[in-house]
């Protein structure tokens, strides 16, 4: 409503002052951004991407007539747009009724851009299967996502867009969750999926203390990572532990997970600073003798799969020989497996159980994404998927799209049977993933595959 | 704990002197920092590698890589650097355009090859060598080689063929050099695809510990600039000078301080020797030229 | 008195041209207002837009200052930035303080970092500015990465910014007041020092420090408070940036100090709107434009090119096209200047009366000097002239004529040996003190500053006659005395260009456009334009055509009648010996002779070492 008060005195007051000149162009922009946002989020081979830039330039051509018939015309060419996606998977009664519009932030650029890629992918599949399946309360959901590039300012300004245009709820950033949870606070906004990788940002003040009210991670959680490793470790590391940890709450989060677990003192606890946006690994050599030197025979390296690549294979140059354990990311996906090579055999790793032992759903999934993005699934696909499934639970149940109400219900989402596992929030537990739901893995080069460790 | 510091840090530090180099022949010649050399790095890491995946052996990826980074710096001569020069050589303009070719670069191998990084050929990587209780690969002592032979053939040739002079007599006044029938175009696009070539070369002795990320170039490329600052933009040696000063502080930071310091410690080193000697560390004191200088000195220099 | 009485009768139409223009400001104003008033109404996206839009502009504007006006190409302002966003946030969340508490305290903080940085960095100079500024941010980045109370590398969320109180909610939110006034503020100062007589100053500063230092300007202290007040800019621009929603280091690292400086050439640098425009572009693209984000990004850096290529002046500079365009088409009449009058009183020239002087205006003795501590350029010489006469100095290339009129403007400081001007001991005066003894000088080459007007450069040598400058330049027009000085300086300026011969018709023409010899005489109106008394010309014939050297005859003479001691170095002999009274000959670093211009030119030993006979 105040959009459409802002945008008629602007056009009528022509273009004096550039700056604002700009702004009231980009008010126009917006409208159509949904559009060639959701067309665009299928885009991953080359063919579909040109096909989401033609869309957009179309769109934008347009969006004047949008903007000044306001929702309705904004709301038609959603609608049309939901229907298309959701001809070609299914032919349910298409949902009618105004769209819920839903934000999605990720990065989708950058070194971690895959990430980004799947959480939206995986955020995607679920919205056309919700649309496909009769929408929630009878209406379609709308997805509305941006690239954030890993950067704050970018992400603030999309959150703001998406909770502008009407969105009820936020998914991710799982590169930028600090902003994101922070702006979910104070605007009162759900923000759930792929925030972070769990922990810290949710819990600011530590596991005991409450959570973030507004914020809700499905995302793989870095402390039960750190946990398993640990206890490996108080098992198996009689000389010592060595860690070498990232020192952003990824890091911090499997480092405190690990000192739950394995009460010893570190042999050494080094941070070693990353660059996440251009994957430029770090020459570890430095660490790797003093490792060496300080006997620890086990080294948890918190890194980038690209930095813990770069360690096994400098350590192997190296003549180092240490039981290298993981973290989330490192059987995330197949980044650190290829490209440590046959210095990956022996890793040790914790990977989700529902994603290492699939059911019928998850393989059907895992097909049905291949099919539709020609890359394999990966967890944070699946953990999006279930995000939005939880998102649309708690709409029906408290049949209302108002914040509060999705905040309340959202709590109360018990034991729900999704893609990562059987998962639970409560007022107090705010992170879906545990320590009970993993499985400790190790990697077989041989088999070119993760076995199972124990 | 001391020569492992030191020579680990000379290994990587020949590596972003590389890069440096690479910037230096450029703006040797033409004045230019072309911002998108890290990216010309990339370009070979990431066409090397892509090759490598599809079956090709590294050693005829590795030419391959090195001429696209060549070529790829022409490219960025003609479409990014040459309206600029021609409308206004002193301005800044080609800060902008060459960082936006860096972005052009970066974006499109994401869109051929993904965002995530793709494996490297292994080369050298892997085999190591124990020298005076240092350990070291010899990928590693490959870089210190490749580094030094390159650094003082460039030096050579640029002080003493009659082409490596006429360079700095483009670079100290391309109008003159051109009235007197000097090629500056042809000077210009060989400078540029020699800096290629150079960022190429240091990605294929990184590609192996750094792996193939198209985004690798702003990593590279902000370390071969601060290499290029610390050692003074006017010499390529000394540029190389630059990137193993910044390779040797950033180890030593990190062996006796901690890894975080390597962010930090350079540069405050950098900057208290700035302040002594306000015209770059090897500009009063010309140390590197003595060090690298082929020729024997004759005793009247040593007395000055 | 006289001279604000002169400036009135001199200009009648100029009050109601001014009122004309100070309506269209109110208008500007005005529009400003309502639209701030109604993004205030907007949605919560498009005030980020504003917020993060306006701060990167006045961030822009501040570097644009630094960089694009003084010439000093800042990578700290990312750091600066900082400085401004997590003072306010540390300030008001850690200790409890107000946010408009915080403000000026943060602004003040940058500004007092940005004198410290810029006293240390400007002993480097060029690129090596460059890296020690860059250096600064990335230090700042790494304190803010691993203390504390920055939050680490997750960095601190906003400090929430008060609302209106009840009887002002009609108003919107507040915040996007408080930014606007920042942005209007910031565009004010900016603007401000523009439009004044000091921005002619600063381009000297820029492009050719010798000439602004010999017109009395302290280029160095000059230097360093610009920088501080640019840093200032940056830290309340980074105040507004406080409150977008989440701060973290990597919104200010050397990237982010880079991406600044990019905003700036690409908007246009050295431009009323251009750092704005850029600003707004480059931090409002990638939410805007909402493609497939690959695509986004290399249509992003193909701007980049395609505006650096075709529009090497950036965004502003198609505008500027436009606008020389139209003012050609519909205003030509503007382009002609109407001359500003004649010279008020004050400004004329000042010489002390005849009996007060001394009878030798400059005495040097055993003046010795090498470069670098290498051979002696100047073995000790000395150089006597006399009060009101006119002095040559000549030899053969390499005698050390320049070093020496370099030694006595103060560019170089001699190894030993003593230099009086005027009864005073001065070898030990800086370039800018010796203008206040009323020494001017030219150069041998082209030093005036390209793109400014002949009259506005030779403006530049008023410098040391016009007080505060600098401080005034910060409310340039809404100071009355500002408008008076500005007007006197123009018509003095317009004297000088008349006296030296230049008709009217070179006043309004770029340095750029005109022919070597108008300039080799602009210089000269520059020199003599304060009223020296004691004037140092380097080949002043260099380049000019033999009307050209008559004119500087006559100039020269008429200087010596009104009691102007002059120096000149110069190779035309038969001017030398025409025009001077006295001669002095250098050879080698080496005194040959000093004498009346008879007895040196009928020395054999002169005609030897430098006639060549």
């Amino acid at each position: 409503m105040n959009k459409a008060i802002f945008i008629r005195p602007t056009k009528a007051i022509a273009v004096p002052v550039a700056l604002i000149t700009l702004i009231a162009g980009c008010s126009s922009g917006s409208s159509s951004s949904a559009s060639a946002g959701s067309s665009a989020a299928a885009a991953t081979s080359a063919a579909a991407v040109t096909s989401g830039a033609a869309a957009t330039s179309g769109a934008a051509a347009t969006s004047g007539a949008a903007a000044t018939s306001g929702t309705a015309a904004t709301s038609a060419a959603a609608t049309t747009g939901t229907a298309a996606t959701a001809a070609a998977s299914s032919s349910a009664a298409a949902p009618t009724g105004a769209p819920i519009v839903i934000g999605a932030i990720a990065g989708t650029t950058g070194a971690y851009g895959s990430t980004g890629q799947a959480v939206i992918n995986g955020t995607q599949m679920a919205v056309d299967k919700v649309n496909a399946t009769g929408g929630v309360l009878g209406r379609p959901l709308k997805l509305m996502w941006g690239n954030d590039a890993a950067s704050a300012t970018t992400s603030s300004l999309l959150f703001k867009k998406f909770a502008s245009a009407g969105a009820v709820a936020m998914l991710g950033s799982p590169d930028t969750a600090t902003t994101t949870v922070t702006l979910a606070n104070s605007m009162k906004l759900p923000d759930l999926g792929a925030i972070d990788d769990g922990g810290p940002a949710i819990y600011p003040d530590g596991p005991a203390k409450p959570p973030a009210p507004w914020a809700w991670s499905n995302s793989l959680n870095t402390y039960a990572w750190g946990q398993i490793v640990g206890e490996y470790a108080n098992k198996n590391c009689p000389a010592g532990l060595a860690v070498l940890h990232d020192p952003t709450f990824y890091g911090l989060g499997g480092l405190a997970g690990i000192q739950e677990a394995y009460k010893t003192p570190l042999k050494i606890n080094a941070a070693i600073s990353e660059d996440w946006s251009s994957g430029g690994t770090n020459s570890l050599d430095s660490e790797i003798n003093a490792i060496k030197k300080s006997g620890a025979t086990c080294v948890e390296v918190w890194l980038t799969p690209q930095d813990e690549a770069a360690f096994v294979n400098q350590a192997h140059s190296l003549g180092a020989k240490f039981t290298v354990l993981g973290n989330d990311e490192t059987s995330a996906d197949d980044t650190f497996a290829k490209l440590a090579g046959a210095n990956a055999d022996g890793v040790l790793s914790a990977e989700l159980t529902a994603a290492y032992q699939p059911n019928a759903t998850v393989q059907a999934f895992a097909a049905a994404y291949k099919t539709k993005f020609n890359v394999d699934t990966t967890p944070f696909a699946e953990l999006s998927y279930d995000a939005v499934f939880m998102l649309a639970q708690a709409i029906k149940a408290g049949n209302s799209t108002s914040p509060t109400s999705i905040q309340t219900q959202l709590n109360k989402i018990s034991n729900y049977d999704g893609l990562s596992g059987s998962l639970t929030f409560t007022p107090q537990q705010h992170v879906t993933i545990n320590a009970a739901q993993l499985t400790l893995v190790k990697y077989d080069v041989a088999s070119k595959s993760w076995k199972p460790a124990s | 704990m001391l020569l492992q510091a030191v020579v680990t840090g000379l290994s990587v530090g020949a590596i972003y002197g590389l890069v440096a180099m690479g910037f230096a022949v450029v703006f040797y010649v033409t004045r230019v920092i072309n911002f998108a050399t890290g990216q010309l790095l990339m370009v070979a890491v990431m066409i090397i590698a892509g090759l490598a995946q599809s079956g090709l052996s590294p050693w005829l990826g590795i030419p391959l890589g090195l001429l696209a980074s060549a070529l790829g710096a022409v490219v960025i001569y003609f479409v990014a650097v040459r309206p600029v020069l021609y409308f206004d050589r002193l301005s800044l303009a080609w800060l902008v355009s060459t960082l936006g070719m860096a972005i052009i670069l970066a974006s499109t191998a994401a869109l051929i090859w993904g965002t995530s990084s793709l494996a490297f050929p292994t080369l050298l990587n892997g085999k190591d060598v124990q020298f005076l209780g240092a350990a070291l690969s010899w990928q590693q002592i490959l870089s210190v080689i490749v580094a030094v032979v390159l650094t003082i053939a460039i030096e050579a040739f640029r002080t003493r063929t009659l082409v490596g002079k006429l360079g700095m007599a483009i670079s100290e006044d391309s109008d003159t050099a051109s009235a007197m029938g000097v090629n500056v175009t042809r000077y210009a696009v060989c400078a540029f695809a020699l800096g290629g070539l150079l960022a190429g070369i240091a990605g294929v002795l990184v590609g192996p510990i750094s792996f193939a990320n198209p985004y690798l170039g702003d990593t590279y490329g902000i370390y071969g600039f601060v290499a290029l600052m610390i050692g003074g933009i006017e010499r390529p040696a000394a540029s190389m000078g630059g990137g193993l000063i910044l390779g040797v502080l950033v180890s030593i930071a990190s062996t006796y301080i901690n890894p975080l310091a390597a962010d930090w410690f350079p540069f405050v080193v950098v900057i208290a020797v700035l302040l002594v000697t306000p015209n770059g560390i090897f500009r009063s004191g010309a140390l590197l030229k003595r060090l690298l200088s082929t020729r024997p000195m004759a005793p009247a220099a040593q007395g000055s | 008195m006289a001279a604000a009485t002169a400036v009135k009768v001199t200009i009648p139409q100029q009050p109601g041209h001014r009122r004309g223009r100070g309506a269209a400001w109110i208008g500007a104003l005005v529009v400003y207002v309502v639209a701030t008033l109604m993004l205030a109404h907007s949605s919560n996206y498009h005030q980020g837009l504003l917020l993060v839009a306006a701060s990167f502009a006045m961030l822009a504007l501040s570097l644009d200052l630094v960089a694009g006006m003084t010439g000093m190409y800042s990578l700290g302002h990312a750091g600066l930035f900082a400085i401004g966003a997590y003072g306010t946030t540390i300030l008001q969340s850690k200790e409890g303080w107000s946010i408009f508490a915080a403000l000026p305290v943060v602004a003040l903080a940058a500004g007092l970092i940005g004198l410290v940085v810029g006293t240390l960095s400007l002993r480097v100079s060029g690129l090596y500015f460059a890296i020690t500024t860059l250096i600064f941010t990335i230090i700042v980045n790494v304190l803010l990465s691993n203390l504390t109370i920055t939050g680490g590398y997750q960095g601190l969320p906003s400090p929430p910014f008060p609302e209106f109180p009840a009887g002002l909610s009609s108003l919107g939110t507040a915040l996007v007041w408080a930014v606007s006034a920042c942005l209007l503020v910031t565009v004010a100062v900016i603007w401000s020092i523009r439009a004044s007589a000091f921005y002619p100053v600063l381009l000297a500063i820029r492009d050719s420090e010798p000439f602004a230092a010999t017109s009395g300007v302290r280029t160095n202290l000059t230097r360093v408070l610009i920088f501080s007040l640019s840093s200032a800019l940056a830290g309340l621009a980074g105040w507004a940036f406080a409150f977008q929603g989440f701060i973290t280091p990597g919104q200010f690292d050397s990237t982010a100090s880079i991406n600044i400086l990019v905003m700036v050439i690409l908007g246009g640098i050295n431009t009323r709107l251009g750092p704005i425009v850029g600003a707004a572009f480059i931090s409002l693209f990638p939410v805007i434009v909402s493609i497939d984000p690959l695509w986004q990004e290399i249509l992003f850096g193909a701007i980049f090119v395609a505006v650096i290529v075709f529009l090497p002046e950036g965004f502003i500079g198609l505008l500027a096209r436009i606008g020389r365009m139209a003012r050609g088409r519909w205003w030509p009449a503007s382009l002609v200047t109407a001359d500003p009058g004649p010279v008020p009183d004050r400004l004329a020239a000042r010489h002390l009366p005849a009996g007060e002087r001394p009878a030798v205006a400059l005495q040097a003795q055993e003046i010795r000097f090498s470069y670098g501590g290498g051979v002696l350029a100047l073995d000790g010489v000395d150089l006597t002239v006399a009060t009101g006469t006119i002095h040559g100095l000549i030899g053969p290339n390499g005698s050390g004529k320049s070093t020496m009129v370099n030694l006595l403007s103060g560019l170089l400081k001699p190894q030993s040996g003593s230099i009086t001007i005027n009864g005073q001991r001065a070898e030990h005066l800086a370039v800018w003190q010796r203008a206040d003894l009323g020494v001017m000088r030219t150069f041998q080459s082209a030093v005036m500053v390209k793109e400014l007007t002949t009259r506005a450069n030779v403006g530049i040598g008023l410098y040391s006659r016009i007080g505060r400058l600098g401080t005034r330049s910060l409310a340039w027009p809404l100071i009355p005395s500002a408008h008076r000085d500005a007007q006197a300086m123009s018509a003095t300026s317009a004297g000088a260009l008349r006296t030296v011969g230049l008709s009217s018709r070179w006043q309004s023409s770029r340095v750029a456009d005109i022919p070597h010899g108008v300039e080799q005489l602009t210089q000269l109106a520059a020199a003599c334009v304060s009223g020296p008394s004691l004037l140092i010309l380097d080949e002043p014939l260099a380049g000019l055509s033999s009307d050209e050297v008559d004119e500087v005859a006559t100039v020269l003479r008429t200087l010596r009648d009104a009691g102007v001691t002059t120096i000149v170095i110069e190779h035309q002999t038969r001017f030398i010996f025409d025009v001077c009274d006295n001669v002095t000959v250098l050879a080698a670093g080496e005194l040959v002779r000093s004498g009346t211009a008879a007895e040196v030119r009928n020395d054999p030993r002169v005609r030897e070492v430098y006639l060549g006979q």
